[in-house]
């Protein structure tokens, strides 16, 4: 799975937000949405971000995808830093990252016929022939699992699970190494998600595709990832194999969403843990570290420095000073 | 209007319950002839996908269905003996909220946002307790949101819904709904749009409802881990119908309906010896209510399916003690959990 | 809280200050109101007299500093048509406008709340239909030709009501009708898919499983959501009908601002419109700054951001 060549190297990326219009009279304040946040995606990998609402997980998705400067860090792609790409070479960045998002509804165009809309992508490099662009939409909705022939529907003739297999077809019709998944199967029905989950698999078996896959659905991370990262409030707090962090997480976070991830087995009680649930503001985060307004093992030296995010154990890293 | 001797460990009888909705395809049959029983004191969980008419059986029993394009066709509600259906829409108003709760998928639209939240209470609390001074019910809002484990109470009756979080405004919601208390709550989809943690201990709060206070529940959901963690009985819907129904333990152990088996067996779950494993998924798409097929509606996606599944609506029977399966080869069904 | 409102105070001062400065440039450069004043024959000698009187021989800057200086005391120097103040004559013809923009107002609210909250309650309905047909109607029909037939019909043909002019109670009410016919229409298509937004959110879905009456459903908690994007048009419109409404008073012959604006543009009359502009320019900014306080009052989102 992970070759020694990283595809992609996310170095100490942070991103802050000022809050407030520039002409109130409000001192504007910053949200800290993403605080030096490490990691590396290996080529052919998948790796899961997990996290619940307000953790970053999606700013680091959209920094990534170029959709917004980072504040600081570095973004490596095969070796070279993306804010230093010529005119040219930022295209290409774009061809090579592209994204699935959670609304298959919303992200189609519902006036263009579903051909146009899978080789849109395509067609912004260079314009197709009438022929050469049949051939190109019927082999890419095959490639997802839908007829070829259905180039010429509209979007609302779909159900939702094809209408993601539309959007992964539309992503895939550049060629991309990289694929950012947003929360890719959770507006979908429950029986519809395996197919898309299992499809998402194939094609990165069939193309060596690596995956950034971020969800909040445990579960779905655990299940299709080769590797886990967990974010809280804008740190990354643990990462390492799935199998290891899911049987046994270093970070009390980990555990908590854990405990708490509904478990489809009637002889599996849900644990009665008392915690508080209230997620601290993000504009004014918890001094040292973040997560000990809801930790069980907090102590004095939390509140004093920011846990280091470190190995604990190899491939495992967390950032927790009990641990 | 006291029709049939109330049984006494019934909460709510629904029977052959079928409401229709007109749309441009025709009309669309949403809950199709639901039969279901709701005990007192028991969490009863309703699975589903969306448009398996769930959300619209809740809607059903509160006889709120969205009008003039759709209406309840046919069928009782009872409760306590008395059927609402029968009922006019000023004695109606006098079980909703009061006698039936409902809670509803989104905590951060469910309040109106230009009222305070103690504003909101109040005006619940006035309904159901038309003799309370003032003070009273301000005491009496105080002791609800305690119920829910809203800290500082005093302090959240003058806040505004914005100022407060999606599980608190959940919570917010369920105060407001058990100022009956009600005898009965339905909560569609209560925790979709919640964090999982915040999740977790909105369920619990639900579990001490039932626990506590005895008060029957009907959880609807898709997610199979959170009923098969909170539920006493389980009924599956698909299609406007219920395909299975049965206590949580039996239908996760030995499910007598195919879509059931597959759902259960679709679902990605944390066990380790099949993390990274290729899933199984269920074949096809859900129902288009307005094309439905003639037979059984799952037909079309079961692999068990033959001539007289796709020709023949097979009815929900009672296949062993307590244990409903609307399959005609309920037996077969434990072939497909053999991988 | 306070902070916004300064800085909306603030934002208001810059903006009256800005329309000064736009309506003395305008006025200046639309031609020498001299050459107005003086007869045909006058000659060179003469004109430059009457430019002298007028202040108008000396640099742009200073006329600009005394006009801003005198503006401030609300004197705006004397009309050059009749040798009077500018703003006496404004503040003679206030009270008329003023009685017939709130006479408006009032009527249109009066009407135009449980029409547009009928129509969208009864969705569909024929009151809905009778709604509709009554936003198409006022917003089709231009406010001069309803004047007229309501003339034709009420005063010529009935001869109940005075065809114009501004004596008696009876004189108000054509005209009353007339300027708030429009404002009737949007208020009702506003107030109307407003109405049917909110009704569908969930927060209504909630107040009736929760078992409130349908009253307290539609007025309290759908009416209240469904008025915040309507103050905004409802408190704008009303400021045009202050500043004048030139074709109702014109056709109703009444004594108001928007005729004398008209009479003064035509004749060059700077003090007087200028005066008319910058009343103009106050009344909208204050409305403006009215309206952000409804929404404080109104909307908890704003006041507690």
């Amino acid at each position: 799975m992970t070759t020694a060549q990283p595809v992609m190297e996310i170095k100490h990326l942070t991103k802050h937000y000022a809050t407030g219009s520039p002409w109130s009279l409000r001192k504007s304040r910053t949200v800290h949405a993403v605080d030096d946040v490490s990691f590396q995606l290996g080529t052919g990998e998948t790796l899961g971000i997990v996290g619940e609402s307000g953790c970053g997980k999606t700013t680091v998705s959209r920094v990534i995808l170029g959709l917004v400067p980072p504040t600081d860090g570095q973004i490596l792609f095969q070796g070279s830093d993306i804010s230093r790409l010529s005119r040219r070479q930022r295209h290409d960045y774009r061809t090579e990252v592209q994204a699935v998002f959670q609304d298959p509804y919303g992200s189609l165009n519902p006036r263009m016929r579903v051909s146009d809309i899978i080789l849109e992508p395509r067609t912004v490099q260079r314009r197709l022939g009438r022929r050469e662009a049949k051939q190109l939409s019927g082999e890419l909705l095959e490639s997802v699992g839908l007829p070829g022939s259905m180039g010429t529907r509209f979007p609302h003739e779909f159900s939702g699970g094809q209408r993601q297999r539309l959007a992964i077809a539309r992503a895939l019709s550049v060629n991309p190494s990289v694929m950012v998944l947003d929360e890719p199967v959770s507006a979908l029905d429950v029986s519809i998600r395996a197919q898309v989950i299992n499809l998402l698999m194939d094609l990165q078996q069939e193309r060596g595709l690596s995956y950034l896959l971020i969800a909040h659905d445990l579960a779905v991370v655990a299940h299709s990832s080769h590797r886990i990262g967990v974010m809280y409030l804008g740190k990354l707090v643990e990462l390492g194999p799935s199998r290891d962090v899911v049987t046994h997480p270093l970070h009390p976070y980990t555990q908590l969403l854990l405990s708490a991830h509904p478990v489809p087995n009637p002889n599996v009680r849900p644990t009665p843990k008392q915690t508080n649930s209230e997620l601290p503001s993000p504009i004014n985060p918890p001094s040292g570290c973040r997560f000990r307004t809801r930790c069980p093992l907090a102590a004095d030296v939390c509140a004093e420095r920011e846990p280091e995010f470190r190995e604990l154990e190899p491939t495992h890293w967390v950032a927790c000073h009990m641990r | 209007m006291t029709d049939v001797e109330a049984r006494p460990n019934v909460a709510l009888e629904i029977d052959d319950l079928t409401t229709v909705f007109r749309s441009r395809h025709g009309v669309v049959r949403a809950v199709d002839g639901v039969s279901l029983e709701v005990r007192k004191g028991e969490m009863l969980g309703v699975v589903g996908e969306s448009g398996s008419g769930k959300s619209m059986l809740c809607l059903s029993i509160m006889r709120l269905v969205p009008g003039p394009a759709g209406r309840i066709e046919s069928g009782r509600v009872r409760l306590g003996g008395v059927d609402l259906l029968r009922l006019t829409e000023a004695e109606m108003r006098q079980y909703r909220g009061r006698r039936i709760a409902m809670i509803l998928q989104d905590p951060l639209m469910s309040l109106n946002p230009v009222y305070s939240i103690g504003n909101q209470i109040n005006e619940s609390l006035r309904i159901v307790h038309p003799g309370a001074g003032a003070k009273e019910r301000v005491q009496k809002a105080i002791e609800l949101l305690r119920s829910v484990r809203i800290p500082e109470p005093k302090d959240r009756l003058k806040a505004f819904p914005h100022q407060l979080s999606g599980g608190m405004r959940q919570r917010v919601c369920a105060a407001i709904a058990l100022s009956g208390p009600p005898e009965l709550l339905l909560a569609d989809e209560p925790t979709t749009a919640l964090d999982v943690t915040t999740q977790a201990e909105f369920l619990r709060l639900l579990r001490d409802l039932r626990d506590d206070l005895g008060v029957s529940i009907v959880l609807v959901t898709h997610d199979l881990g959170i009923v098969a963690q909170n539920c006493d009985r389980v009924a599956v819907m698909y299609g406007g119908r219920i395909v299975e129904e049965a206590p949580v333990r039996r239908v996760y152990s030995g499910p007598r309906h195919p879509y059931t088996a597959l759902l259960l067996r679709s679902v990605p779950s944390l066990e380790t010896q099949t993390l990274g494993s290729r899933l199984i998924p269920v074949d096809g798409t859900p129902p288009d209510l307005s094309q439905l097929p003639s037979g059984c509606r799952f037909a079309p996606r079961c692999p068990l399916a033959d001539a007289r599944c796709h020709a023949e609506y097979p009815p929900i029977t009672e296949i062993e003690s307590d244990h409903h399966s609307a399959c005609w080869k309920p037996g077969e069904v434990a072939s497909l959990l053999e991988v | 809280m306070v902070r916004l409102l300064v800085s909306r105070l603030l934002q208001s001062l810059v903006a009256l200050w800005g329309v000064t400065v736009l309506i003395f440039f305008v006025t200046r450069a639309s031609g020498d109101p001299a050459l107005l004043l003086v007869p045909p024959q006058a000659t060179d000698a003469e004109v430059a007299e009457v430019r002298k009187d007028l202040g108008l021989d000396e640099s742009y800057v200073v006329q600009y500093a005394k006009f801003l200086e005198g503006a401030v005391r609300l004197d705006f120097g004397d009309s050059y048509r009749n040798r009077r103040p500018a703003m006496d004559l404004v503040k003679e013809r206030m009270p008329a406008t003023l009685q017939l923009a709130v006479g408006a107002f009032v009527f249109a609210i009066v009407v135009a709340v449980p029409v547009g909250v009928l129509s969208a309650v009864r969705q569909g309905g024929w009151f809905d239909r009778f709604g509709k047909a009554v936003a198409l109607l006022g917003q089709a029909m231009p406010s001069f030709w309803l004047g007229l037939l309501l003339i034709l019909f009420f005063s010529v043909r009935l001869k109940w009501l005075p065809t114009g002019g501004r004596d008696g109670w009876d004189s108000y009410l054509l005209p009353t009708v007339t300027l708030s016919s429009y404002l009737i229409a949007v208020l009702v298509r506003l107030i109307r898919s407003s109405m049917l937004e909110v009704l569908r959110s969930e927060y209504v879905k909630f107040a009736r499983l929760r078992g409130l009456s349908e009253y307290s459903v539609v007025m309290k908690h759908a009416f209240k959501n469904a008025a915040i994007p309507i103050v905004t048009v409802a408190a704008l419109l009303f400021a045009a009908f202050l500043t004048g409404a030139v074709v109702t008073e014109t056709v109703f012959s009444w004594p108001g601002i928007g005729r004398l604006a008209v009479s003064s543009i035509l004749a060059r009359d700077f003090p007087v419109v200028q005066a008319i502009v910058l009343l103009s320019a106050t009344i909208y900014i204050t409305t403006n700054f009215l309206v952000d306080l409804a929404y404080l009052w109104i909307d908890p989102r704003i006041r507690f951001s």
